[in-house]
């Protein structure tokens, strides 16, 4: 027998059921046994007790002694009584009784006797308990058919009550067993309840979507990093190279092309621009591989703003663009200074880059309250009504080398994302398409860290 | 103590002994596979003791007795050797069986004639044929539990009804767990009684002497007064003549051996080795236990030359055990005749329930059904025919008893051509089989109408001449074997 949960269930419920209906049937039958000896004690009694009177009243009315108790003896014989007996010197004038003739000292006998001093006579009633309960037995024969038909009706249920319970849970184990063998997300539970039974399996399956897509990011990540070291390593050989060709193709065409708009003279110039382009490129690879340490200071925003306010190029081919800054108060924040503006240039030339004639930036800082009352939070929302991004791509916006731009590197929001990381702050990005952009961020503030002071030491 | 009071308590303790044995199967039920035919799992122990249960219904315990008792040795010919000899097939039927792995009898027809009209129909005969059975047995049940535990015949019904509704909502796990103990029992009971019969006339030679010098009527109202030596004579001195033992080879012996309920016992063992081995210890165990209620038959009589106080030959055996050799073991034979009806009767509810749930339902609304749903749908199902089957038995229609008999026939007239023929048949053909199996139907119908006494007979020569000339018709005709 497997001490599986169905039988954990079943076996003490089937034991507790049986043992409940044997109690009450064998209770029932022993209130009857004790009702019919009390019936029939009582009755013997009566029986006895008349049948002195009856005695007294012969040996009243017939003054021989002898006589009377032989009109006395005739009489008894006469009427035969069942279980009756009458003894007289140890001998036996009337015995209807088939029993043992140690019956006074048996505890198997309801006896009902008396001794009648006169005649120097015993008489009275001896009944074989055993008869009475057999009596019993085959009165209550129904109330035996009753637990029977009660006792498989209630096994019964037993049965498909510790099923139904732990069916599922069976299926929850076996369900966890798959996934662990096969190692496969895939699986999914279906179990329709609307119990705790039902609640687990949707948050066994939600946990297991989570988990596949987790590990999903992780493979993709791991091997993104990969690419990224790899990238990396191959980008310092490439870079050096790359400067000599842009000096020489410099040269060149300060030799070769004379005129400013002649059709060598473009030609060099889309070169450089493309050396550029990929000079760019191994610089944010390098960024993104290896960012430098931050060194924690004390880091005054709206500063820092206005500095790469001034560095972007908001004007970019044409667009009117507004930007618009909306604080309360100057906050300090505790991170490194450059790349804190290194993560604002990146967000603001997206938002640029994603309106396309005329827009409006806003950039928002306010205080942060946390649950237990202290602000040591800052946020900076950055806001345009740009092109937006489509919702399906919203979950690869900081995976490298993802971008929906022609031109882009799809390194701009994974450096901001890691440089966000290490200066211990927070990003999220919502987005409607058509309608704009929000980034929000949040940094601790100066003077809430705990290790500010050993941050600065290092 | 009364002994209908000793029986009942008895009858208490199988009960506790039937719930603890039938409990298991729900558990391990979780499709129509395990539902039907236990996953394919058996092996020969648990085989054997689930074909011999379910062989050994009150036809055997009662009936043979009861046959013995009042025909003598002839009832081997009329009854054992053709059920033995329908056993026979099952050996040649389970190499190819296994072959095609499938849950029920009518699938099997649906796969190898490609017909689902075959498949709905043969769950019909199923379905019908073990629904009117299962009445014959609840009241065959009824009637001597009652008089026995001294109870109302309708209580007895209930309590078999219960029993068998316990073990088949388990599916064959179950039911055939409850076999292993309803079968010992059967052990027990036939072994026990031909000990005290054999004890009390003194040895098997002074019982076969005391059988050969009876010349009694067996009870008041049987038609025949048996003949001096008649007890003895393999055809009762002209009671039983060769005719009829003849016709009861095409009644009892091709129905059992086309009852989809040995077909099922088939397929539910594990491979064919354990399939044969199943078959051929069975037989051998089956033999040995006619043997001995053969002996307790002609024993009983020698005991006790005639019976004033019953009416049938169903009622010679539990009259033995209560009357002429009741002994402290009479309440545990009793249980044993108890417990072959109830063995047979679990089986032949769970095939009712195939033939609807699984050869008409499924096939006809929805192949690719939940196997939870399905389950559910048939215990709701079993517990639908068994309820009908006890109202039906609270007033067992008489025509039904009567005709009782013939039920397996209905087997050999529609199943045995198909399913013999489609197994060893190259050419065989679905129009042969739909046509064999409308033919022999309806041939046995109206024979039965007719009021003939061996229906079986002229329905299985129709059925298999309809399907020999049709399939030979139609295959010559280029109509290609439809196997899938």
């Amino acid at each position: 027998m497997r001490n599986d949960i169905e039988n954990k269930i079943l076996i003490p419920f089937m034991l507790l059921l049986i043992l409940s209906i044997l109690v009450l049937t064998i209770i029932s039958i022993a209130n009857s046994y004790k009702l019919i000896l009390d019936n029939e004690g009582n009755y013997s009694r009566r029986e006895l007790d008349n049948i002195l009177v009856y005695m007294d009243y012969t040996k009243d009315e017939v003054q021989d002694e002898d006589e009377a108790s032989q009109i006395v003896l005739d009489y008894l014989k006469e009427r035969n009584i069942e279980n009756f007996f009458l003894v007289h010197s140890d001998e036996y004038l009337i015995k209807n009784i088939n029993i043992k003739d140690d019956f006074f000292n048996s505890q198997a006998y309801l006896l009902i006797y008396e001794e009648y001093e006169d005649y120097d006579w015993t008489l009275g009633y001896c009944l074989e308990k055993s008869s009475l309960f057999y009596e019993v037995l085959d009165n209550e024969r129904y109330l035996i058919l009753v637990s029977i038909i009660v006792m498989i009706i209630s096994m019964q249920v037993t049965i498909i009550v510790s099923y139904s319970i732990s069916k599922p849970i069976k299926q929850l184990a076996a369900y966890c067993d798959k996934i662990i063998d096969s190692s496969s997300f895939n699986e999914k539970i279906d179990i329709k309840r609307i119990d705790e039974i039902g609640i687990l399996s949707d948050a066994l399956n939600n946990m297991i979507a989570r988990l596949e897509e987790n590990n999903e990011r992780l493979i993709e990540m791991k091997s993104l990093s990969t690419i990224g070291q790899f990238a990396a390593g191959i980008a310092h050989e490439i870079r050096n190279p790359l400067t000599g060709m842009k000096t020489s193709i410099q040269v060149l065409k300060y030799r070769l092309c004379k005129e400013d708009n002649s059709t060598n003279g473009r030609l060099f110039d889309g070169v450089i621009s493309e050396i550029d382009r990929i000079n760019e490129l191994i610089t944010g690879l390098l960024d993104f591989s290896r960012p430098r340490a931050p060194s924690f200071q004390e880091t005054k925003l709206l500063n820092v703003i206005d500095m790469t306010l001034k560095g972007i190029n908001k004007a970019e081919e044409g667009k009117n663009i507004e930007i618009n800054l909306k604080y309360e108060e100057d906050i300090i924040i505790w991170a490194d200074n450059f790349h804190i503006k290194q993560i604002l240039l990146n967000i603001l030339n997206n938002a640029i880059h994603s309106i396309e004639s005329r827009g409006v930036i806003d950039i928002i800082i306010k205080r942060i309250e946390k649950d237990d009352g202290h602000d040591d939070l800052v946020e900076v929302q950055i806001q345009d009504n740009g092109c937006g991004i489509d919702e399906k791509n919203l979950n690869k916006l900081f995976t490298p080398f993802f971008t929906t731009r022609k031109k882009g590197t799809g390194l701009g929001l994974s450096i901001v994302y890691e440089l966000v990381k290490i200066n211990k702050g927070t990003i999220k990005i919502n987005s409607v398409l058509n309608e704009g952009t929000q980034v929000i961020m949040q940094f601790p503030i100066y003077g809430v860290e705990e290790n500010e002071e050993e941050n600065t030491n290092n | 103590m009364s002994k209908s009071i000793i029986y009942l308590l008895h009858f208490a303790i199988y009960t506790l002994l039937f719930l603890f044995f039938g409990k298991g199967g729900f558990k391990k039920t979780n499709n129509a596979r395990d539902f039907f035919v236990a996953n394919n799992s058996f092996g020969v122990g648990q085989s054997v003791f689930t074909y011999c249960a379910t062989w050994f219904s009150a036809a055997s315990m009662q009936g043979v007795t009861g046959n013995v008792y009042a025909y003598g040795v002839s009832t081997i010919l009329y009854s054992i050797a053709p059920w033995l000899f329908g056993a026979i097939f099952h050996i040649i039927l389970t190499r190819k069986l296994k072959d095609y792995d499938v849950i029920t009898v009518p699938e099997f027809f649906e796969i190898r004639y490609n017909s689902k009209f075959l498949q709905v129909s043969g769950g019909l005969i199923v379905l019908i044929t073990y629904t009117l059975y299962i009445i014959i047995q609840v009241a065959g049940f009824g009637i001597v539990i009652s008089e026995l535990l001294n109870i109302n015949y309708f209580i007895s019904i209930v309590l078999m009804y219960l029993f068998i509704i316990y073990t088949t909502f388990g599916g064959l796990f179950s039911v055939a767990r409850t076999h292993i103990l309803n079968f010992s029992l059967v052990i027990i009971s036939i072994i026990a009684s031909a000990a005290i019969v054999i004890d009390s006339i003194g040895s098997l030679e002074a019982i076969f002497e005391g059988a050969r010098l009876i010349n009694t009527r067996p009870f008041s109202n049987f038609p025949y007064v048996t003949e001096t030596g008649g007890l003895l004579h393999p055809f009762a001195k002209g009671q039983m003549p060769p005719s009829i033992i003849f016709m009861s080879f095409f009644g009892w012996g091709l129905g059992l051996s086309t009852n989809p309920q040995y077909a099922t016992r088939i397929i539910s063992t594990q491979d064919r080795t354990t399939a044969k081995k199943m078959i051929i210890y069975s037989l051998i165990i089956l033999s040995l236990l006619y043997f001995g209620l053969t002996v307790i038959g002609l024993g009983a009589r020698v005991l006790v030359s005639s019976i004033e106080s019953i009416n049938s030959v169903d009622e010679v055996f539990p009259y033995l055990i209560n009357n002429t050799i009741y002994s402290p073991l009479s309440g545990l034979i009793l249980i044993g005749i108890c417990a072959a009806p109830i063995s047979t009767a679990n089986s032949q509810l769970l095939l009712a329930s195939s033939g609807f749930t699984y050869d008409i339902y499924k096939n006809l609304s929805n192949k690719s059904i939940d196997d939870n749903k399905f389950l559910n749908i048939n215990r709701l199902f079993i517990f639908v025919v068994s309820t009908m089957a006890l109202a039906l038995s609270i007033y067992p229609p008489q025509s039904l008893l009567e005709y009782g008999g013939y039920l397996w026939g209905f087997f050999a007239s529609t199943f045995l051509a198909p399913l013999y023929g489609g197994l060893f048949w190259e050419k065989a053909t679905k129009q042969g089989a739909i046509s064999s199996f409308v033919a022999g139907i309806i041939t046995l119908l109206v024979f039965i109408i007719k009021g003939s006494k061996y229906p079986s007979l002229p329905g299985v020569i129709v059925s298999g001449i309809t399907f020999y000339l049709v399939s030979k018709y139609y295959h010559g005709k280029g109509s290609v074997r439809d196997e899938k």
